[in-house]
């Protein structure tokens, strides 16, 4: 082995100019860095909510991770470099799981009462994250994720970096503990273990140290039943930063009822919302109808999303508008058969 | 760009062109005129020692520019290996298919509790003495939840025949269909299944589909690098975790360990190496029954994939139908305290030991030509061993050594356990207390 470390040297040496760093992870690790601040919020139990934050700009905006924790008076955000920092709330969703903070000059009062002053905020004091391209990401790219996971780092302490490989993209179905997963949108799976505590909210970063998502809390997928490390998408992420700094956070998107619209496929169901959905009954001059559905049908999937039973049947419909295409595939006769139905104003 | 990667090769001495592919850069890079080599030096490692000289070859991983005008983005080896798990992934993706399962036992809540009730064995892999209907059978129960989300198969032949993980069929589904990845879907009929290896064979009515290349056995060495896909998150893409092959010869000779991680959303999937070739496929695996066992060490990077030479001999016989099940001696046991021995203490009735005439309060000393001392012993030597595999038992009775051929039983066609019989009471020493009695 020695013998090839001794080649090996020669010829870096002799070309000279590759990577005298080494491994190559360092520069994405630069980029991170200075880029990454550790939160600390409201108290649970005995010890203080902890988290990471990204920062976004140069004047102290930071997203992370959607917290109760982050719900307090006594929000503190220290830097890489150990300065501690006052923090504002701006906005918390909860339903895409995100938090926007804007950092302020700390300024609280010590045991004895003497107000400490911190260091003044401009508008290019911190080095920030401008975001990347998720989309560019392929399953198998390497990716670093930058978090204080179990507050190991504490004060100026370098944070923690996770190196994994990009897994995939796929909707988020999942639930935590008990409950179901507010966020259903796109994620970014990440092949390594990034969701620890504390480590959601810090970013996720490519090999070239570009921000490509936002570390998300452990959640347990629905569709495999095992554990998830993901990331939020970074264009997911400056939507939400863009709508709550354009428009304050008002609530701007009403939750409208959804309706089904009307198809004329008569389900065979018998009060179990469990059972496969074959169909009863296509009623006449339906839609339906006009698609090519028979009566015995086993619908399989919706737009490419699978149906195994008549509650996701219905959930899946009731996105769709009257008007709308709906790609349906039916097993009939031990063959799949693509449909395309055009679902009408729902009737009483 | 050029990407050329060497291996090396079988004798050691020299190096082996594996691959070599143009490939755009990062950054539009592909109309430079780059040549990039990467060069992996021999590296031989002994288990012990694996993750320390792994470390060392990505470190001592070579890279010889002829070229001087790569740009700082691409000019090392991160940026190369990623390069590297990309071919390796688009090489296998179109023969991984995405098969979706309809109907079957719904996933109960009570399995979740994780009660040790619908578990048929405890840790030593031998079914409980406790009375219970059949304690031989096979059960789902092992605290996991199965989903009912879309699974991963590989296509196996061009005429239809899908490999996959028995894992993926435990809720003996009404309806499969298999899913390409240009876009073809099919009805699928499961063919037959390997319960032991956990392995399943699905026929699709379809000819000319896309086959992989499967890496030798003997090509295949720890440590070198192991990207496992699967397709149990849906969608277009295949997930992709990466890791390397950690053991061979894992589970009685059955599959190679890996630490990449496998899931559910892997499992039926294959583990590719660099080049794309099949190093195995993907499957839950521990060395205890039940069709959900090993699913426990999912993403805890221990995981397991079942290598060419085993599934080309389970193949052939799934195409013809038959299936595997676990083996059962269809005995329980006790450690006799006094000899050491490993000792019948019930047999069920019937089963193959029964009908050999192997009787409680025989003492089995050898399994298969391997001293048997405890349990473990026993197990470590039947546990991969499917139904209808013969076992060559040596049977110690009032000191006299008989051997007995047995072929192992499947669980269904083993009876309930008879009572045992108590133990010889020693007339000196008629109330003895246990040895692990404590003193108040």
């Amino acid at each position: 082995m020695r013998r090839v470390l001794e080649l090996a040297l020669m010829v870096v040496a002799a070309v000279g100019s590759v990577s005298e760093a080494g491994g190559g992870f360092d520069q994405a690790i630069d980029a991170v860095s200075t880029r990454v601040v550790k939160v600390y919020g409201l108290k649970a139990g005995l010890s203080a909510g902890y988290g990471t934050g990204t920062l976004i700009s140069g004047d102290g905006l930071v997203v992370t991770t959607f917290s109760l924790l982050l719900d307090s008076e006594n929000l503190r955000v220290v830097t890489h470099d150990g300065t501690v920092y006052g923090a504002d709330m701006l906005d918390m969703s909860e339903e895409l799981q995100l938090a926007l903070l804007q950092m302020k000059p700390r300024s609280e009062y010590d045991r004895r009462g003497n107000r400490i002053v911190g260091d003044p905020i401009g508008a290019d004091t911190f080095t920030y994250f401008t975001p990347g391209d998720s989309h560019a990401m392929y399953p198998g790219a390497w990716v670093l994720a930058a978090g204080n996971p179990f507050k190991v780092s504490q004060g100026a302490e370098p944070i923690s970096v996770t190196v994994g490989v990009f897994s995939t993209r796929t909707h988020l179905d999942a639930r935590r503990k008990t409950r179901d997963f507010p966020y259903r949108g796109e994620v970014l799976v990440i092949d390594a273990i990034t969701s620890n505590p504390g480590a959601p909210g810090g970013p996720l970063v490519n090999l070239d140290g570009e921000w490509i998502g936002l570390v998300g809390r452990v959640v347990e997928s629905k569709r495999t039943h095992t554990n998830l490390n993901y990331a939020l998408p970074v264009e997911t992420v400056m939507d939400y930063v863009r709508s709550v700094t354009e428009q304050g956070s008002e609530e701007d998107v009403a939750t409208i009822e959804k309706v089904e619209p009307y198809h004329g496929i008569k389900l065979f169901e018998m009060g179990y919302q469990k059972n496969l959905v074959y169909v009863d009954r296509v009623k006449r001059r339906s839609p339906a109808k006009k698609a090519g559905l028979r009566k015995d049908d086993l619908i399989v999937s919706i737009a490419g999303r699978s149906v195994r039973d008549s509650q996701t049947f219905h959930a899946i419909m009731r996105e769709y508008k009257p008007g709308d295409k709906v790609d349906i595939v039916v097993i009939r006769d031990e063959k799949l058969h693509n449909l395309s139905l055009i679902p009408e104003e729902p009737r009483e | 760009m050029k990407l050329v990667l060497y291996q090396p090769s079988k004798d050691g001495c020299n190096w082996r062109l594996v691959r070599q592919c143009v490939c755009g850069g990062n950054d539009g890079q592909a109309a430079s005129r780059t040549r990039l080599w990467l060069c992996i030096p021999r590296f031989r490692l002994d288990e012990a020692r694996g993750r320390l000289m792994l470390s060392v070859r990505v470190v001592m991983g070579m890279l010889v520019m002829t070229a001087t005008q790569v740009q700082a983005s691409s000019d090392d080896l991160p940026h190369a290996q990623q390069l590297a798990f990309r071919n390796a992934v688009e090489t296998i993706k179109p023969s991984v298919v995405r098969i979706e399962t309809i109907g079957g036992a719904q996933p109960s809540d009570s399995a979740t509790a994780g009660s040790g009730d619908d578990t048929d064995a405890d840790e030593d892999g031998l079914p409980d003495a406790k009375p219970a209907p059949n304690p031989f059978r096979d059960t789902l129960g092992s605290g996991f939840l199965v989903a009912d989300g879309p699974t991963t198969g590989i296509i196996y032949d061009s005429d239809g025949y899908i490999l996959t993980s028995s894992f993926n069929f435990v809720r003996d589904p009404s309806h499969i269909t298999v899913h390409l990845a240009d876009g073809r879907q099919y009805v699928a009929k499961l063919i037959a299944r390997d319960k032991v290896r956990k392995l399943a064979l699905l026929k699709v009515d379809a000819t000319g589909l896309p086959t992989p290349t499967w890496a030798p056995v003997d090509d295949i060495r720890i440590g070198q690098w192991a990207i496992a896909l699967g397709r149990g998150f849906g969608g277009a893409e295949p997930s992709v975790t990466v890791g390397v092959v950690s053991a061979m010869h894992r589970m009685m000779g059955n599959a190679l360990q890996t630490d990449a991680k496998l899931s559910p959303a892997s499992y039926g999937g294959p583990l590719v190496d660099l080049e794309g070739r099949v190093l195995g496929i993907c499957v839950p695996m521990a060395q205890r029954p039940g069709e959900l066992a090993g699913v426990e060490f999912y993403d805890a990077g221990i995981g397991f994939a079942v290598h060419r030479e085993r599934v080309e001999e389970v193949v052939r016989a799934l195409k013809t139908g038959t299936s595997f099940y676990r083996g059962w001696l269809g005995v329980s046991t006790r450690q006799d305290r006094k000899s050491n021995q490993l000792v019948v203490n019930a047999i069920a009735d019937p089963s193959p030991v029964k009908d050999v005439g192997i009787r409680p309060g025989d003492a089995i000393i050898q399994a298969n030509g391997k001293d048997v001392k405890n349990i473990t012993h026993l197990v470590q030597t039947i546990y991969m061993l499917p139904a209808g595999e013969p076992v060559y038992l040596v049977i110690r009775r009032q000191g006299l050594d008989y051997g007995y051929e047995v072929i192992l039983a499947r669980s269904d066609d083993l009876g309930p356990l008879a009572e045992p019989e108590p133990p010889p009471v020693d007339p000196l020493n008629p109330f003895p207390i246990p040895k692990d009695t404590p003193w108040r």
